[in-house]
């Protein structure tokens, strides 16, 4: 069975972390700022850490917040979704 | 007419290897003392009710007491800002949440940037730095402080002038600034170099977009003025200099820079003179400075360079300034940092 691929960051979009666990990502093309959540910041480092299946992101979310799997799972494919629109991640 | 803002050059050093930098980080890198700007600020709030204090250097996040400057600086209360390549910026913001005065304190975050794209910019000042900016940037937006975009214009930015104000602008910079490149007095003048007809052109472009954009476009002292005797701030002792050393001096871009003979630019030392007994002796520096023009108007005509007051007072102070010809005045005799900025030269090998 082949493992899903998930897109990667775009090499062009800058993220910097800030102390309570949020984060922001610079597109250094547009010049637009995107503010991400505690578990928007999860999704970002797992797929800059190469991670290629949703559901171990999901796993991550669930570990760190009071969430069902299941919640995670779609929140982590709507914020996929909405990084692949504004370009910040490259399709794989 | 006041003394508005006091300028302490804090450090030599720096991390980076700008082409246009007027320092000469060869040399041994010094600090500027912090019982000099406590007693600096004291006299300055005493005898000028000044208010604001710049930091700059070389990178002025490197001072190694730079959390006891900003204490003084609170201690005596004034208010700040501070001139930064954006490399150590994680560092000034925890300097910065560890002491909230220090960031009630606070006015601008002014970030080095020399180029509207990573390639410009780090072609310039080395590689990481654009992004190094932008983490800056971000962080500024993040925590709401306001910052500045200055870029040093000179022949490898300056076709970059419009999308650098486009950028500051789209990035939510409180103003963006384009300054003139002074000589260096290194091999890199050649390649930098541009001629007066070129400045005017840059000139009126920055004056164009500030007209284009919401947000301020300034430039700094520097560039062409039609009325060749022209008071500067510094002239004016609206701002005063302190350099790395501890002495008063005329003006930062003046500081640093090799001249032929002792610097004549240097008013007294700070640790040793009083404040009022110094900008005494600046007056006099600043007085000859202008009869000197006067001089050189009565016996005219002058040329293009010297309707661009910086470079009029670099020649007259004997320091690198720019010509028809390219740049003249002394040499940078020293190395720069790290050999980076040395003219390759292949010596015979003696075994």
């Amino acid at each position: 069975m082949t493992e899903p691929r998930l897109p990667r960051p775009n090499p062009q979009v800058l993220f910097t972390e800030l102390d309570d666990g949020t984060g922001v990502l610079l597109h250094l093309d547009t010049k637009f700022y995107f503010t991400l959540n505690a578990a928007a910041v999860i999704v970002w480092k797992s797929l800059a850490e190469s991670i290629a299946d949703p559901g171990v992101i999901a796993a991550r979310i669930t570990s760190l917040f009071r969430v069902d799997r299941e919640t995670a799972a779609r929140d982590v494919d709507s914020v996929l979704r909405e990084m692949l629109e504004d370009g910040l991640v490259l399709p794989a | 007419m006041a003394v508005n803002w006091i300028a302490f050059h804090l450090t030599d050093r720096c991390q980076l290897d700008c082409q246009h930098c007027l320092r000469d980080p060869g040399q041994k890198p010094k600090d500027l003392s912090l019982a000099t700007i406590r007693k600096v600020l004291a006299e300055a709030k005493r005898l000028y009710r000044t208010r604001q204090v710049a930091l700059t250097g070389g990178e002025p996040t490197l001072h190694p007491e730079l959390e006891g400057v900003l204490d003084a600086i609170v201690e005596h209360d004034f208010t700040w800002h501070i001139v930064t390549n954006g490399r150590r910026f994680e560092q000034l913001l925890g300097l910065l949440r560890d002491g909230p005065a220090r960031r009630e304190r606070l006015t601008a975050v002014n970030l080095s940037l020399d180029g509207a794209d990573e390639t410009t910019h780090d072609g310039i000042r080395g590689k990481g730095s654009f992004r190094d900016v932008m983490k800056a940037v971000t962080l500024c937006t993040a925590h709401g402080l306001p910052f500045t975009l200055q870029m040093v214009l000179h022949a490898r930015n300056v076709h970059q002038i419009e999308a650098f104000g486009l950028m500051a602008a789209q990035l939510g910079a409180a103003r963006a600034s384009l300054s003139m490149l002074q000589t260096t007095g290194t091999h890199h003048d050649e390649a930098l170099y541009l001629p007066p007809h070129a400045w005017q052109d840059a000139q009126h472009r920055i004056e164009r977009l500030s007209a284009a954009l919401t947000m301020p476009v300034t430039m700094p002292e520097g560039f062409y003025r039609e009325q060749i005797f022209h008071v500067c701030e510094a002239m004016k002792s609206e701002s005063l200099h302190v350099d790395v050393e501890g002495r008063l001096n005329l003006c930062c871009q003046h500081a640093g820079v090799p001249s032929e003979g002792p610097p004549r630019d240097v008013a007294a030392d700070l640790a040793t003179t009083s404040l009022l007994e110094a900008h005494g002796r600046l007056l006099g520096i600043i007085h000859e400075t202008q009869a000197a023009k006067l001089a050189a108007m009565a016996r005219g005509p002058l040329g293009a360079w010297d309707h661009f007051p910086c470079n009029w007072c670099m020649k007259h102070f004997d320091k690198p300034h720019w010509t028809d010809e390219g740049a003249g005045g002394p040499s940078a005799q020293r190395e720069r940092w790290r050999g980076a900025w040395a003219k390759k030269v292949t010596l015979p090998v003696v075994r």
